[in-house]
């Protein structure tokens, strides 16, 4: 009936590097075509109705904030230390908006400066009982 | 294991507004806590992720990094491209090719650039279309 969404694009630079880092954030597969120095990448969810991660190159760089971004919820871990293991592949913190009472999330940005963020997870959230604290 | 796409959150300037027009895109309900002049709104378009708007101060300055590619299911890329230039979107630029492969950039109310890609259909078509070319071009 109605349309669904069936990719995130992302414009960068560099499309196998930063798939590469993506899919060991999500844990998605790369397309089984892609390679170094390719024009375009892709990034297959292990559901197939969930959207996949598309890359596509251009030449201009990014220059201000994101107009769109994606929020990450730690599937096994807690929250922070997804934040640690993204830290390790290449991320880096941009605004950490954790509170001292464990409510809160940390923005991140991937290696070509793409904004993200990464939320509690589901088991953390559970804790908390007022209806805006949704993150 | 790794982490799920939880949310897609878009920067906005009126938040009810653009909530109202995707929920048009995917047929999908408004929250019902969500009004005009929230700091949120947030919609559940089915098949998922969750998509959070958040109002923002500044304006949308150049292309956006990031964008969605919208699949029709039944309508045809050119029937769902008229669809959404009926409720608000505006046209980009045409990149369908000539196989039928391609899409049609839009862009919402508040200028966010989205693509819209063929039916699973025509996306096949295009794919044999592709493949039926490179062979003929493929020296004996």
């Amino acid at each position: 009936m109605y349309p669904r969404i069936r990719s995130i694009s992302f414009d960068c630079h560099d499309t196998y590097a930063l798939a590469g880092f993506w899919s060991a954030v999500l844990g998605y597969a790369r397309h089984p075509e892609d390679a170094p120095g390719e024009p375009e990448g892709a990034l297959l969810p292990p559901d197939d109705a969930a959207p996949n991660l598309f890359f596509q190159r251009v030449p201009e760089d990014k220059v201000t904030k994101n107009r769109l971004h994606v929020c990450l919820e730690p599937a096994d871990r807690t929250r922070d230390e997804e934040v640690e293991r993204v830290l390790g592949l290449g991320a880096t913190m941009v605004a950490d908006r954790r509170n001292a009472d464990g409510t809160g999330w940390a923005v991140l940005a991937d290696p070509e400066g793409n904004e993200f963020c990464v939320v509690r997870s589901a088991g953390e959230r559970v804790t908390t009982t007022t209806v805006e604290d949704q993150l | 294991m790794s982490s799920i796409i939880h949310n897609i959150s878009i920067d906005c300037s009126d938040t009810y507004a653009l909530a109202g027009f995707w929920s048009q895109v995917f047929d999908c309900p408004r929250q019902p806590d969500d009004f005009p002049g929230d700091p949120e709104a947030m919609l559940l378009p089915p098949g998922g992720p969750e998509v959070l708007f958040i109002a923002v101060p500044e304006g949308k300055a150049v292309k956006n990094r990031l964008h969605l590619d919208l699949q029709p299911a039944d309508r045809t890329r050119a029937e769902e491209v008229e669809r959404l230039l009926g409720i608000g979107a505006t046209l980009v630029a045409d990149q369908v090719s000539p196989t039928g492969g391609g899409w049609v950039v839009l862009a919402d109310p508040e200028g966010n650039e989205f693509c819209v890609l063929g039916n699973a259909a025509e996306r096949a078509a295009a794919a044999a279309a592709r493949a039926a070319a490179a062979q003929v071009a493929e020296p004996a």
